[in-house]
């Protein structure tokens, strides 16, 4: 505390945050099957001149990955955060309202549509949007009757289920040999097949969303109380909640669409954060950006490097940050 | 200055208020009455324009409650919750500082300025050390005052109270209470729900008593001095009540 009991700024601790995102960034560049030596890989992405293996192996391979790792997991994170934010509920993870679902199933039809690498993220984007659109206003229709988060949470629930049975029957319907390990490996969640045109395609949503929600950030504080609390305050709540939904919808949608489902990361990131920079989201979005970043492209480096398969990142995460998590749940402070 | 006029709120079919018609200068205090489920609480809803009225008009300083905006109306109006918990462990200072919400631009963020504010407000009401403690983990009375704190950060001309002093034991009603006097003298106008007719009849200078959602009664706070009107209030039918420690509980509630 200084003087006067203002609260010690956490931007210290955020900027190591980031910093060691970056480092991780570039630690990760040099991790991989094929040896690189230490000088290459930020030399190549710099202009220097180096042989078309490792070239190839630094565009194609490593680069897209990290950068695709940092993007759905701060993507994810931040969306996760905002929704628990909103919903009033620390249990909430971005797929609340339908998007992963809905996504899945789009991807799941473009798999047995045999539409191809690009046709697939677009139909899964598209049906995650469409997931929580057809929530939103379905809930809008019996909102009149009940509270609007609850009708919200119900929809999402409903809906989610309904995309969850579509999607069986797109495995029940498709190919046996061909289609559906496909579309489950897709389910397990992987970034193995990105490509840098991809990174290009998500980037945009990404930081649009991550931006929206930066904005608003200090007021989702407020929207953590009751409804009728923030709009006393002066929050126009259904307004804020519409920009929270739309960006972090946008953004996860965007993201499930190249890298599959990857549950966890969405909901446990954001209680690390609180943990160490406490609730404020000033402090806690901004971490839990950085550290959904840094966390996912630690998985992703462990999938990519460490078996001699690629492990699903939607396996990883999950037995990798559950001890971690507990771990976390046992040192920590008390009174989070 | 907050005045009511012909106030009817309908809840789908059901009419929940019926003509309810009053109205508060500034540094009054009017104490709302009435049995559970009377209306007291849609009565808030409707000032705070959370529902909007069937007919009737609410006027806040001279203007129609309609034509503000949720933040125009904020700087005006304040709403003081029921002591209640959080989602999040915000600290007490954290917490009243979004009372400043109501004076930021649309996407600004509170200053050094804003957080020095709500410590001042903080410490005006004696809780001042209470800053960076978790406001989950305070009693029931420190967290009233810190409602009360935020609310005060929002600087409104009328503040709104559900039901104040109803969880808190002894010592801490007593605080909340005599800070609510202390509004008072900031002419800050006050509309408080009470369940206490006793209590009502010491600080409130004026009463309105509700009852099925029609204005029963509405004048001075002298009004409560009548036993009978009481009984009617609460649809107390003392015959229902032979034993004489409760016939004294009722003697001694007014």
């Amino acid at each position: 505390m200084k003087a006067g009991g203002l609260p010690r700024s956490k931007n210290r601790i955020i900027a190591v945050m980031f910093i060691a995102l970056i480092a991780a960034m570039a630690i990760a560049l040099h991790l991989g099957r094929y040896p690189v030596s230490i000088s290459k890989p930020l030399g190549t992405i710099f202009g220097g001149r180096s042989d078309t293996t490792i070239h190839s192996i630094i565009f194609n391979v490593r680069l897209p990955r990290i950068l695709g790792a940092v993007l759905v997991g701060s993507a994810l994170s931040a969306a996760g955060a905002s929704y628990q934010g909103i919903f009033k509920n620390p249990m909430v993870s971005p797929s609340l309202l339908g998007v992963s679902s809905g996504a899945g199933f789009g991807a799941a039809l473009g798999i047995i549509l045999h539409v191809g690498s690009v046709g697939i993220p677009a139909i899964a984007f598209m049906f995650g949007l469409g997931a929580v659109a057809l929530v939103y206003v379905a809930s809008r229709l019996i909102a009149v009757k009940m509270d609007r988060i609850l009708s919200l949470v119900l929809t999402g629930i409903v809906i989610s289920s309904l995309f969850t049975s579509l999607l069986s029957l797109m495995k029940y319907i498709g190919d046996p040999y061909d289609d559906l390990p496909a579309i489950t490996f897709w389910m397990m969640g992987s970034l193995a097949d990105i490509k840098l045109s991809d990174i290009l395609v998500i980037s945009g949503p990404v930081i649009i969303g991550i931006g929206a929600i930066w904005a608003v950030k200090w007021r989702i504080n407020i929207m953590t109380f009751s409804e009728e609390e923030a709009m006393s305050m002066g929050i126009e709540t259904g307004r804020l909640r519409g920009i929270v939904i739309i960006a972090s919808t946008v953004m996860t949608a965007s993201v499930v669409s190249i890298s599959g489902v990857i549950s966890w990361v969405g909901l446990v990131i954001p209680h690390i954060s609180r943990m160490i920079v406490g609730p404020d989201y000033r402090n806690s979005l901004p971490a839990s950006v950085a550290l959904g970043a840094l966390f996912m492209l630690v998985i992703d480096t462990v999938a990519r490097t460490a078996f001699p398969a690629q492990l699903p990142l939607g396996i990883l995460t999950a037995i990798i940050g559950t001890p971690f998590f507990i771990y976390l749940m046992i040192k920590g402070k008390k009174s989070w | 200055m907050l005045k009511a006029e012909n106030l009817t709120v309908n809840y789908g079919e059901k009419r929940i208020l019926d003509s309810i018609s009053f109205s508060i200068q500034s540094g009054e205090i009017l104490a709302v009455l009435g049995s559970n489920g009377a209306g007291k609480t849609t009565l808030f809803k409707s000032i705070m324009r959370f529902i909007k009225p069937a007919s009737g008009e609410i006027y806040i300083n001279g203007k129609n409650v309609l034509a503000y905006t949720r933040k125009t109306l904020s700087r005006e109006v304040a709403y003081v919750p029921q002591c209640h918990n959080c989602t999040f462990p915000y600290t007490v200072l954290e917490m009243t500082v979004m009372g400043c919400q109501s004076r930021l631009g649309s996407f600004s963020e509170p200053t050094h300025k804003d957080y020095l504010f709500a410590q001042s407000v903080l410490d005006k009401l004696g809780v001042g050390t209470l800053g960076p403690r978790r406001y989950r983990n305070l009693s029931g009375g420190e967290k009233q005052l810190v409602l009360i704190a935020r609310s005060l950060v929002q600087r409104p001309s009328i503040m709104i109270m559900d039901e104040p002093t109803s969880n808190l034991d002894l010592n801490n009603s007593l605080r909340v209470m005599s800070e609510i006097l202390r509004l008072k003298e900031q002419n800050i106008s006050l509309l408080v729900t009470c369940h206490s007719p006793r209590q009502a009849r010491i600080f409130a200078d004026k009463v309105l008593m509700i009852k099925n959602g029609l204005e029963y009664q509405y004048g001075a706070a002298s009004l409560l001095d009548d036993r009978d009107v009481v009984n009617e209030l609460y649809n107390i039918d003392m015959d229902n009540f032979s034993d004489w420690r409760i016939k004294e509980l009722i003697a001694n509630a007014v």
